[in-house]
């Protein structure tokens, strides 16, 4: 071969491999740009639904998708590929990922635009309270960790993943936010901040806004502070046209008559209302003064008791609060659903009460039955007068005239629906203490968390759209592993025991075989068909290729 | 390609007949083992309060370096020899005079290897009876797990790949070791550059696509991607193809 032949022949085996280099990448482009992803699970978790595939297709316009998950995070696990998937089916979505940890200025960005509130966990990782925001022009759409992932049981959780998404984007595409309309001029709770703290929601209010729900205040008795509401037909109701709960959030002083007619007649059209109403002021016998709700509150069944319960039960007392704090007994009903022992929760936290007053069935002419929803324990009873309060060190002494327990503190109705295209008829829950909506439940740990989860749980039931039904509920997937200590102590026998030891016995049992048979040709095993013409000279020792030489030495 | 299989049983008894093959295999055994027992006991504990969705199964082949802290003590002395110490030797002589393609060497001798990685791997199917065994009211995605073993066997088939062509440039197995592994180090390297890199940008989208991280949390998940298959076929081609073209430039001049 000449010099010039051979540096050809280089020189063409270069471009073969340069050319492999670039046919590989060319490849990998391609791919990466046009790909497909195949769901092996037995129960198809990665895979989108129809409805799902559905509501994609049809974008017509961009719908972002922000998630504040890092890598590690427990959520990323499963919001990744199923967002990978969303995004595979249209081009209309934008799926951005954010790292609270890393990504710093983005974080911020984000909590300008959307309200984000950013913490640390114990851990100190930065936690966000929504983990995911779809966005769509000025149309946003909160979603929480329970929005995501619901724990069936200490083993199991129910992802929910696809059909949270999917209700997100529909809703930032077209449908409107629940609104709650939180009425003002009765000493509420405030929507706004105020100077003293206790007489404002605080942080309530970001919560309900991350849960997707729109809050305004609204008065009774003017047309209402939302001037860019669509006025209603009957300019009586104007000031709660468009809300779909009105909240009375612990009113001090009395409704007028014309207030309660008002919400009666909006009610009874098919409004709902959340009332956190607790014992009134006292007048000047001592008597509490009626909050003036028995009018809008008849057609449901529901009358207020006007007295204050006290409970000093040892089993369900709060301590230093002389019985007027106290846990009470849930009843099942769609909104006690995770608060009943033994039902969606195995250990669900327990719902205190503070300053309450009692509810009684009425049965007016055309008023519908209610539920029973919190009730004390029979030890308790009902103070209806708090003449010489001022002089009760402890817990009030029971007079004979103070009705005895159990008492009913919160009850729930539901009305008939007014129009057949409605998702459900007039609801109501009323809860007879006014820290129902008071910031410190939700800030309780999780044992005692059981007034929040009351609240918001009251609160979806009364602004409850139709459900998004046509996204299939995904299979349970087990979490964790229910394993004695004798079942831990086998598997540990067997995975670092005996399967290693089983490898080294048979690792030995091949040294034995090979130290019998040394003299055995080798060669005719260890490759005859590629017996060089010219058998080459062996060579000193082989390494892995011994056996070879010793047959052949043989 | 007749003389693939006698080269290819060669290789293979060449590999389980040396101490070097069972040392590898408990060590590994015994990690895979202790790194299995540690997940057991995790979610048998605690697993419910980390609050996602993980499975022991996707937790085992994603989501953990010791898979691949493994890969990289397993695979360069596994390969190191394939070529190289033949080559060092002498005894390549007699294998390259032979009337044996080039192909067919280099195909018979990753083949070889190829099977005893999976033989190695193997007995970890064992865990999984086991597993179930423990907790018999448990789930176990059997199809997930084919999933998780097919990113095991396509992430080892690549990275032997990458050491048998290294094993082929070079004469010297400590040069061909130190290739491998640092060719494996700067593929995990690239790959952790998707966590640093800002989403969205073509440098994190490279490392996403290099990512083995990423591809083993999907095939743990039992996600198969296509994305993923090219790569990984592509990892596998083309350095066999450039071993190749090694072999016969030694062969031929």
């Amino acid at each position: 071969m000449t010099r010039r032949s051979g540096d050809g022949a280089r020189a063409l085996q270069l471009a073969g491999l340069a050319a492999a280099i670039v046919l590989a990448g060319v490849v990998n482009v391609l791919a990466a740009r046009h790909f497909t992803r195949w769901d092996w699970t037995a129960h198809k978790r990665w895979s989108i639904s129809p409805a799902t595939l559905e509501t994609l297709n049809a974008l017509d316009r961009p719908v972002e998708v922000w998630t504040v998950a890092g890598r590690g995070d427990p959520l990323e696990t499963g919001l990744r590929p199923l967002l990978a998937a969303y995004a595979a089916a249209t081009p209309r979505l934008g799926v951005r990922w954010i790292d609270p940890d890393r990504d710093a200025v983005q974080l911020v960005d984000l909590q300008r635009r959307f309200g984000l509130e950013a913490g640390r966990t114990e851990d100190g990782r930065v936690a966000t309270d929504a983990v995911v925001v779809v966005a769509s022009g000025d149309r946003h759409w909160f979603l929480t960790h329970e929005d995501l992932l619901a724990p069936s049981d200490d083993v199991h959780v129910r992802p929910r993943e696809e059909r949270a998404l999917t209700q997100a984007i529909r809703s930032v595409l077209g449908g409107d936010k629940a609104k709650l309309c939180f009425t003002v001029g009765h000493g509420e709770l405030a929507l706004e901040s105020t100077k003293d703290e206790r007489d404002s929601l605080g942080d309530v209010r970001d919560l309900l806004e991350k849960n997707n729900y729109e809050l305004a205040s609204v008065d009774l008795a003017a047309g209402g502070h939302e001037p860019s509401a669509p006025l209603a037909p009957s300019t009586r109701l104007a000031a709660l046209a468009g809300c779909s709960v009105v909240v009375l959030a612990g009113p001090r002083e009395p409704f007028t008559t014309d207030e309660a007619e008002r919400l009666r007649e909006w009610l009874l059209q098919g409004g709902s209302l959340l009332a956190a109403v607790g014992p009134s002021d006292a007048l000047e016998t001592g008597a509490l003064a009626p909050a003036g709700l028995d009018e809008a509150l008849a057609p449901f069944g529901i009358a207020l008791g006007n007295d204050v319960v006290h409970d000093i039960d040892g089993d369900v007392a709060i301590p230093e609060t002389h019985g007027e704090g106290f846990f009470v007994a849930v009843a099942p009903h769609p909104v006690t659903a995770s608060l009943v022992p033994g039902g969606a929760d195995a250990h669900p936290p327990r719902v205190a009460a503070f300053f309450a007053q009692s509810l009684r069935h009425v049965s007016p002419p055309g008023a519908v039955a209610s539920a029973d929803l919190l009730s004390t324990s029979a030890g308790a009873y009902a103070k209806a007068n708090i003449a010489g309060a001022a002089a009760w060190t402890g817990a009030p002494p029971r007079d004979p005239v103070d009705r005895g327990g159990p008492f009913v503190i919160a009850m729930a109705a539901e009305r008939p629906r007014v129009e057949t295209s409605a998702p459900h008829g007039p609801r109501v829950v009323v809860v007879g203490s006014r820290f129902a909506l008071a910031e410190d439940n939700w800030r309780q740990p999780r044992p005692l968390h059981g007034a929040a989860f009351f609240t918001d749980s009251a609160l979806s039931w009364l602004a409850a759209r139709p459900a998004v039904v046509d996204v299939p509920d995904r299979a349970e997937v087990a979490v964790a592993m229910r394993l004695s200590d004798d079942a831990r102590a086998e598997v540990r026998r067997y995975v670092l025991v005996l399967m290693p030891i089983a490898a080294v016995l048979l690792g030995v049992a091949v040294w034995a075989w090979r130290r019998s048979s040394e003299n055995a040709p080798y060669a005719r095993l260890a490759g005859s068909a590629v017996e060089p013409a010219e058998p080459a000279e062996p060579h000193e020792p082989r390494g892995p290729h011994e056996p070879q030489g010793k047959g052949r030495a043989a | 390609m007749t003389s693939f299989w006698p080269i290819y049983k060669r290789e293979m008894f060449a590999f389980f007949v040396t101490p070097l093959a069972w040392v590898l295999i408990v060590v590994f055994l015994f990690t895979q083992g202790m790194h299995f027992y540690l997940l057991v006991d995790q979610f048998a504990h605690n697993a419910a309060e980390l609050g996602g969705d993980e499975t022991p199964l996707s937790a085992f082949f994603g989501n953990t370096v010791l898979l691949y802290m493994v890969l990289f003590v397993l695979v360069p002395p596994m390969t190191m020899r394939l070529f190289a110490e033949e080559r060092r030797s002498g005894t390549i002589e007699s294998l390259m005079t032979a009337p044996v393609s080039s192909a067919a060497v280099v195909l018979a001798k990753y083949a070889a290897a190829l099977t005893t990685y999976v033989a190695m791997w193997l007995p970890t199917v064992l865990y999984l009876v086991i597993l179930r065994r423990a907790d018999p009211d448990g789930q176990l995605d059997w199809r997930a797990a084919a999933s998780a073993y097919l990113g095991v066997l396509l992430v080892g088939a690549g990275y032997l790949a990458v050491g048998l062509c290294a094993s082929a440039l070079t004469r010297s197995q400590f040069l061909a070791m130190l290739f491998t592994a640092l060719v494996l180090l700067t593929l995990f390297i690239l790959g952790v550059g998707e966590f640093v890199t800002s989403d969205g940008t073509l440098l994190h989208d490279l490392c996403a696509h290099v990512s083995v991280w990423a591809h083993m949390n999907d095939f743990a998940s039992g996600l198969v991607d296509s994305r993923h298959l090219v790569f990984y076929g592509t990892m596998i081609a083309l350095p066999l193809f450039v071993a190749t073209r090694a072999v016969d430039a030694w062969r031929w001049g």
